[in-house]
C-alpha cells in the first residue's frame, strides 16, 4: 500500500535509512553464509528458520521505509523459503544458486535504498527471470510429493486445514482506498470460506457513524492449503491498518510442542513462539507495545507477556507454558535485558578514541609534571589516574574489535562461484575466525583478502584433471587462518596448488625491466616481485586476475596499515601468504627506549626480553648490524644509532631489546630503557614515511616526539646476518641479563 | 402499513456520506411511523461495497435502536453477495437472532 507521506515521515526515512541500509546488509550477509552452510547441511532446521527470519526481517524492515520492490521481491524469495521450511522444496545445488542470486538482487535493492536511478531495467528484468525461476521451483514443489532429501517433518501438500482469522480493520481502511469486501474476495480465491460473521456491535446507529469510516470487524473460518504466512499475504494491504489475528488449525497443540521440542535453546519467549510459527512478529509486536504500555501505567504490575499473547493472539496456554519451559531451560541464560546491542555509529566511537587519545598524552603529561614536583601525594594521585586511563582506554579499544571471521566467511561464497567458474573443485577452511582485530583494520584488509584468495583460486589451485595427473586429490584446498602473533595479527592465506614458479617470476621480471637482465637476486626476493606494479605470469588475461593491477595494490594496502606480507611457496606443492597486521590503529602498550636525545617505542607484546647494561664494544656493519651470542644461541643485533645516522654520544655501556617478529628473535642496541609507556599511535609525516622499520609516532608526556618501530619491516633489516663480524659472546645469566616482566 | 425505504443502485464509499443524510432525513421525516415494520427495498442495488454493507448495517443498528422491525425485500445478487462476504446477511434477514455462526 503506497500512502502519502508527510514531512515528518520523510524526515524520519531519511535519517533512519542509513541504519535500515546497514542493518538489511547485515541480514542478506547473513542470508548468503546461512545458504552456503545449508549446501553442507540441507535439512538443517535451525538454518532454515534463520535463513527465513533474516528475509523476513529485510522485507518488513523495507516495507516501513517504503521500499516497495524490496518487499516484492522479497516476498517471492520469502515464499520459496517458507516452502524449503515446510519441506515442499529440497535444497540442492541450483536452488542454492538460484536463491544467492536472488539475494544479490535483494542486496542491490537495498543499496538502491529507493533511489529509482540506481536500479537499471536489466536489474528489473534480472529480477523478473529470477521470479519465474523461483516460481517454476514452487510450481514443481505443488506438483509432487513433499522432498526427500531432507529430514524435515512434511504434510501433505494438498491438506486442507481450517483457520480462525480475526480482522479488525482500522477506521482509516476505506480512506486508504482499501476494502474489506476486496481482501475477502481474494482470500475466497485461496481457500474456502466456510463461516463468516461480522460483529454488529461495534457498528454505530446512523446518526452516530462517520460513514468514511471503517468499523468492520469480522470473524471467520477459512479452509486451505495454504500457511499462515500466505493468509497474512492476502491482508497485506492492511498490515498498518488491521489489527489481524490468525489462529492455526485446531490440532496445533501437540504439532507446535513437538516444533518446541525440535528448537535449539533461545532466550526469548516472543522470538521462541514467532519462530514456530505460534504468532506472528505483528502479533508479537503488538504484545510488546501493549506490555510496554502497561508496565508505563502500572510499573511493576504489568501483565506477563504470554498472558497477553493467549488474549490477544489466541496463543493455546499449552503452548505458552511449553514456550516458557523451553526459555527457562537454558541454565544460567541471559534475561531479555542481559543480551542486548546497540548500534553506535563509528564516526561517534572514532570522536571518542581521539579524544582517549588525547587524554592518554595529557595524563602522561600530568604524570611527569606531578614526578617533577616530588610531592608524594600528587604522584600517587597520577598514578591512580593513570591506571583509570588504562583501564578506560582497554575497555573503549576493545569496542572497535571485532572478529575476522566475519570477513572470512564472505569468501565462501566468492570461493564457491570463482571455483565453479573455472571449472575447480576447491574447499575452503577457515581457521581461527574468531580473532578479533580492530574494526577498522578488518574493513580495510577484506579487499586485499578478495585480491589474494581470487589470485589463489585463478593461479595457485589447478583443474581437477591436472591436480590428479599431479597425484594430487581432485579437489583442491584453500585454507584462511588467523591468529595473534607477537603483538599482531597474523593472516595467512594457504593453497595447495601448482605453487610458484620461480623461473617464469624471474623471466617475466627480467622482460618488464624490474630487475637487471641475468642478475638473480635471492629466493625470497623473487617471490616478492609478485607485488611489483605490472607484474603477472598469467598466460591469458582473465576477468579475474592476470592483468598485474591488484597484487601491488595489496601490498600498497597492506603496508599502508602498518603491515607486511610475505610470500612462501614450493613449486608443485602450494604457496602461503602470510599478511601481518597490528591488532589496533589507534593505542598500544608501547616499550619506551632511548638512544641520546631520541625515543623510539615498540609494541610491548613484541619485546622477549632486556638485557640491561652491558659493554657498547660491538663490532657493526655499516648498517649497524651485528650478532651476540645469547645463552647459546646466535641473536642478530641492530644498532639504532647506526642504522638511523644518529649523532650523538656513544656511552659506554648499552641494553639490547630483544623482540620477536614472525621471522624470529632479534635484538635492538638502545641507550636508555625508560619502560612501558601507553602509545598513542599518530601517522607520520609525509616526508618520514618512507623511512625503514618505522610505522608511526607519539607524542610523549613532555611533549617530545618519539617513533614507533614496525617490528617486522626492522627485523628484515637485522635478521640478514652480517658478515666478517665474530660473534660477541653474553653472559649466560647473572645482574646483566634480565627478562622484562611484560605484563599488559 | 409498511415503512418503505428504496436502496440506491450504488452504495459505496463514493455515496455513503450522501445516502446516510438521505437516510436520517428519512428516518426523521414527518410521515415515519414507528411502530410500522419496514421494507428496505434492495431490488436496484448494482454497486455496493464495504463501505455500503457497513451503512446498511448502520441504518438496521439505528432500527434496532428505536425497536422497528425490518426486512430486505428483493435483494439483488450484488446486495447478496456483498453482505454474505461480509458475514452480514443477518442484516438482510431482519432477524440477528438467525445469524450465520461460526
Amino acid at each position: 500500500m503506497s500512502r502519502q507521506l508527510d514531512d515528518t515521515d520523510q524526515s524520519f526515512i531519511a535519517e533512519a535509512m542509513p541504519a535500515f541500509i546497514s542493518e538489511a546488509r547485515e541480514q542478506v550477509e547473513a542470508i548468503e553464509q546461512l545458504l552456503l552452510q545449508l549446501e553442507a547441511d540441507p535439512g538443517d532446521r535451525e538454518l532454515l528458520d534463520a535463513l527465513f527470519r533474516c528475509a523476513h526481517t529485510v522485507k518488513g524492515s523495507a516495507g516501513i521505509f517504503g521500499l516497495d520492490k524490496v518487499v516484492a521481491f522479497t516476498h517471492h524469495v520469502e515464499t520459496l523459503l517458507d516452502k524449503l521450511r515446510e519441506g515442499h522444496v529440497a535444497l540442492g545445488p541450483q536452488l542454492s544458486t538460484l536463491l544467492l542470486e536472488c539475494n544479490d538482487q535483494i542486496l542491490h535493492l537495498v543499496d538502491a535504498g529507493g533511489d529509482e536511478g540506481a536500479d537499471l531495467q536489466q536489474d528489473a528484468e534480472t529480477r523478473a527471470d529470477l521470479i519465474t525461476r523461483l516460481q517454476a521451483v514452487m510450481n514443481d514443489a505443488t506438483g509432487r510429493n513433499p522432498a526427500t532429501s531432507t529430514s524435515l517433518p512434511t504434510a501433505p501438500a494438498d491438506a486442507s486445514k481450517r483457520w480462525h482469522i480475526s480482522a479488525q480493520f482500522g477506521s482509516e481502511c476505506f480512506r486508504n482506498g482499501m476494502d474489506p469486501l476486496s481482501i475477502m474476495s481474494y482470500l475466497g480465491s485461496m481457500g474456502t470460506v466456510v463461516a463468516i460473521q461480522c460483529d454488529r456491535s461495534v457498528i454505530p446507529t446512523l446518526s452516530a457513524i462517520d460513514p468514511e469510516a471503517c468499523y468492520l470487524a469480522l470473524e471467520l473460518g477459512f479452509e486451505t492449503t495454504v500457511d499462515r504466512t500466505a493468509i497474512e499475504g492476502a491482508f497485506s494491504f492492511v498490515k498498518d491498518d488491521c489489527q489481524l489475528r490468525i489462529l492455526a488449525p485446531p490440532a496445533p497443540i501437540e504439532h507446535f510442542v513437538k516444533l518446541l521440542d525440535a528448537m535449539p535453546d533461545r532466550p526469548l519467549l516472543g522470538d521462541i513462539l514467532v519462530n514456530i510459527g505460534a504468532i506472528t512478529q505483528e502479533q508479537l509486536n503488538d504484545g510488546l507495545r501493549t506490555q510496554q504500555a502497561a508496565r508505563a501505567a502500572a510499573g511493576a504490575q504489568a501483565p506477563r507477556l504470554g498472558d497477553l499473547l493467549q488474549q490477544q493472539a489466541g496463543v493455546a496456554p499449552e503452548v505458552i507454558a511449553a514456550a516458557l519451559s523451553k526459555q527457562n531451560k537454558r541454565e544460567g541464560a541471559p534475561g531479555p535485558d542481559d543480551n542486548r546491542y546497540i548500534r553506535v555509529q563509528a564516526d561517534r566511537l572514532d570522536d571518542v578514541i581521539n579524544l582517549l587519545g588525547e587524554l592518554v598524552i595529557a595524563g602522561a603529561g600530568a604524570a611527569l609534571v606531578a614526578r617533577q614536583t616530588r610531592h608524594g601525594a600528587l604522584i600517587e594521585a597520577n598514578q591512580h589516574m593513570g591506571r583509570l586511563i588504562e583501564e578506560i582506554r582497554n575497555g573503549t579499544l576493545q569496542l572497535r574489535m571485532v572478529p575476522i571471521g566475519e570477513t572470512f566467511a564472505r569468501f565462501r561464497r566468492v570461493v564457491r562461484d570463482t571455483a565453479a567458474a573455472l571449472g575447480k573443485e576447491v574447499a575452503l577452511e577457515i581457521v581461527g575466525g574468531d580473532t578479533e582485530m580492530d574494526k577498522s583494520v578488518v574493513e580495510k584488509i577484506a579487499d586485499p583478502l578478495m585480491h589474494l584468495v581470487r589470485n589463489g583460486l585463478d593461479h595457485g589451485l589447478e583443474t581437477p584433471a591436472e591436480r590428479l595427473a599431479a597425484g594430487k586429490p581432485a579437489q583442491g584446498t584453500l585454507a584462511l587462518s588467523a591468529r595473534h602473533e607477537s603483538g599482531s595479527i597474523l593472516i595467512r592465506i594457504q593453497d595447495d596448488g601448482r605453487g610458484i614458479n620461480r623461473d617464469k617470476v624471474l623471466q617475466r621480471a627480467w622482460e618488464r625491466g624490474l630487475v637487471d637482465k641475468d642478475v638473480v637476486p635471492p629466493d625470497a626476493d623473487i617471490l616478492k616481485l609478485i607485488f611489483a606494479p605490472g607484474f603477472s605470469t598469467a598466460e591469458t588475461v582473465t576477468n579475474l586476475s592476470g592483468r598485474g593491477v591488484g597484487m601491488d595494490v595489496v601490498g600498497k594496502n597492506i603496508a599502508a596499515l602498518r603491515g607486511t606480507v610475505t610470500v612462501s611457496s614450493v613449486f608443485g606443492a602450494g604457496t602461503h601468504i602470510d599478511i601481518r597486521l597490528p591488532l589496533t590503529l589507534a593505542i598500544i602498550d608501547g616499550f619506551l627506549v632511548a638512544v641520546g636525545q631520541s625515543k623510539f617505542i615498540m609494541p610491548l607484546e613484541s619485546v622477549v626480553e632486556v638485557i640491561e647494561n652491558r659493554p657498547t664494544a660491538t663490532a657493526l656493519d655499516a648498517r649497524g648490524r651485528s650478532v651476540v651470542e645469547l645463552r647459546g644461541e646466535v641473536l642478530p643485533v641492530v644498532s639504532l644509532r647506526t642504522l638511523y645516522g644518529l649523532e650523538t654520544e656513544v656511552p659506554e655501556r648499552v641494553s639490547i631489546v630483544v623482540v620477536g617478529s614472525g621471522g624470529g628473535k632479534y635484538g635492538m642496541l638502545v641507550d636508555t630503557l625508560l619502560g612501558q609507556h601507553q602509545t598513542v599511535i599518530k601517522p607520520l609525516g609525509r616526508m618520514f614515511r618512507t623511512l625503514r622499520g618505522i610505522s608511526g609516532s607519539s607524542i610523549l608526556g613532555n611533549g617530545e616526539v618519539a617513533l614507533i618501530f614496525d617490528v617486522s619491516a626492522l627485523s628484515e633489516l637485522a635478521m640478514h646476518q652480517p658478515t666478517n663480524l665474530s660473534y660477541q659472546t653474553l653472559p649466560p645469566s647473572g645482574e646483566s641479563s634480565r627478562t622484562a616482566h611484560l605484563s599488559p | 402499513m409498511h415503512n418503505t425505504l428504496e436502496l440506491p443502485s450504488e452504495l459505496t464509499i463514493y455515496t455513503a456520506s450522501a445516502t446516510r443524510t438521505a437516510w436520517l432525513a428519512w428516518l426523521s421525516r414527518p410521515g415515519f411511523n414507528p411502530k410500522s415494520s419496514v421494507e428496505i427495498g434492495g431490488g436496484h442495488v448494482e454497486d455496493i461495497d464495504g463501505a455500503g454493507v457497513q451503512l446498511l448495517g448502520a441504518l438496521t443498528q439505528s432500527l434496532l435502536e428505536q425497536g422497528v422491525a425490518w426486512r430486505v425485500t428483493a435483494p439483488t445478487d450484488a446486495l447478496l453477495k456483498a453482505c454474505c462476504a461480509l458475514g452480514s446477511q443477518e442484516w438482510l434477514a431482519g432477524a440477528p437472532e438467525q445469524a450465520g455462526r461460526l
